[in-house]
């Protein structure tokens, strides 16, 4: 008789540390795409203009995850499909109850042809969500500089030409750090996997 | 039973004789104003002998061009490419993230849900006609994305 308490006991205990391990685990659930920073990096001066013609600074991406693109609205192939992904992801998190989504934050390395107005009509056709921001060349080199990515100005002729830029997506914690990066291609069921583990949410 | 199997299969090619055609053809309006359109469709040449494609044009763009997002070290890049050649029994894919046609220049403002003609040239003087619609790009629309 005792003996059955002691391995009902027994298995009981097993059970809760399992369980323990389990949650653990899936805290620290290893990640599919994103890769994470040890340590998150701070992003320095942030001097932007966003799709409203106001000043952004890092001030304003503090309080919320960010997920941030690097394209141009002229890039008809990659970066639409990317804000599409993006956009997919976001949503699918949202049905599922996860919190806190992430922001979709979309810097613009074109800002002769990318204005306020073209941001702003860009960025609504991806869902309310999404923010759209440009700035001046140096000032972009600089934010782009301390994600530690790349972009190439827009070069061409004309209306004509193209901007090649990093399409790694880059995860900012709510402290407006450089928490990971995700490299591309990306895949959207990834993005939905490893986003609530970033974020803390599961 | 057999037999008119046959003659069935015979009869069919005979009166379908292999033509370059296109599958899967969709496009996205442009995201700007003035911007670049983009279509994907697959090419396919079921004939016996190669298809030199020499040029693509519509009449609502100035041109059209073939082009691939390249990564190459976590960096996407655009390249123009030459039309392709496709040997015989062939085909030809464009896809989201990969190579694209490119509706470069649009003689008036072309809006989202725009039927676009479509004309591929051939080097032995064939042409192929067809129309995509431009659909909007949207965070919930088609999704014509990769996996």
């Amino acid at each position: 008789m005792s003996s059955t308490r002691l391995v009902t006991t027994g298995l009981l205990l097993l059970g809760i540390i399992a369980a323990g391990l389990w949650l653990a685990a899936d805290r620290d659930a290893p990640l599919e795409q994103a890769l994470k920073l040890p340590e998150a990096r701070p992003l320095g001066a942030v001097a932007l203009t966003d799709m409203h013609g106001r000043p952004m600074t890092a001030a304003d991406l503090r309080g919320d995850w960010h997920l941030l693109f690097f394209g141009f609205a002229n890039c008809p192939d990659i970066c639409p499909i990317t804000l599409q992904q993006l956009a997919s992801a976001r949503r699918q998190l949202a049905s599922a109850g996860v919190e806190p989504l992430p922001r979709i934050l979309f810097i613009s390395v074109d800002p002769a042809r990318d204005t306020p107005e073209v941001l702003a009509d860009y960025a609504a056709r991806f869902g309310d969500d999404v923010v759209a921001a440009t700035g001046a060349l140096d000032d972009l080199r600089e934010l782009a500089g301390a994600l530690g990515i790349y972009f190439e100005a827009a070069a061409g002729v004309g209306d004509d030409y193209e901007a090649s830029h990093s399409a790694a997506v880059l995860a900012l914690n709510p402290d407006a750090e450089l928490a990971a990066v995700v490299p591309a291609p990306q895949a959207t069921a990834a993005l939905v996997h490893d986003l609530p583990i970033l974020t803390g949410s599961r | 039973m057999l037999p008119a199997l046959l003659l069935a299969l015979a009869a069919c090619g005979d009166d379908a004789p292999a033509v370059p055609a296109v599958s899967e053809a969709r496009g996205f309006a442009a995201l700007a104003p003035g911007a670049a359109a983009v279509v994907y469709f697959t090419l396919h040449n079921p004939t016996d002998r190669p298809l030199a494609v020499t040029a693509v044009d519509s009449p609502l763009f100035a041109r059209v061009e073939l082009h691939e997002t390249v990564l190459a070290d976590g960096v996407a890049r655009m390249r123009r490419l030459d039309w392709p050649v496709l040997g015989a029994g062939t085909e030809f894919a464009l896809e989201p993230g990969g190579r694209h046609l490119m509706l470069v220049g649009p003689h008036a403002p072309v809006a989202a849900g725009t039927r676009c003609p479509l004309n591929l040239h051939f080097a032995d003087g064939g042409e192929l006609a067809l129309t995509v619609e431009l659909a909007a790009r949207t965070g919930t629309g088609p999704g014509d994305t990769p996996p």
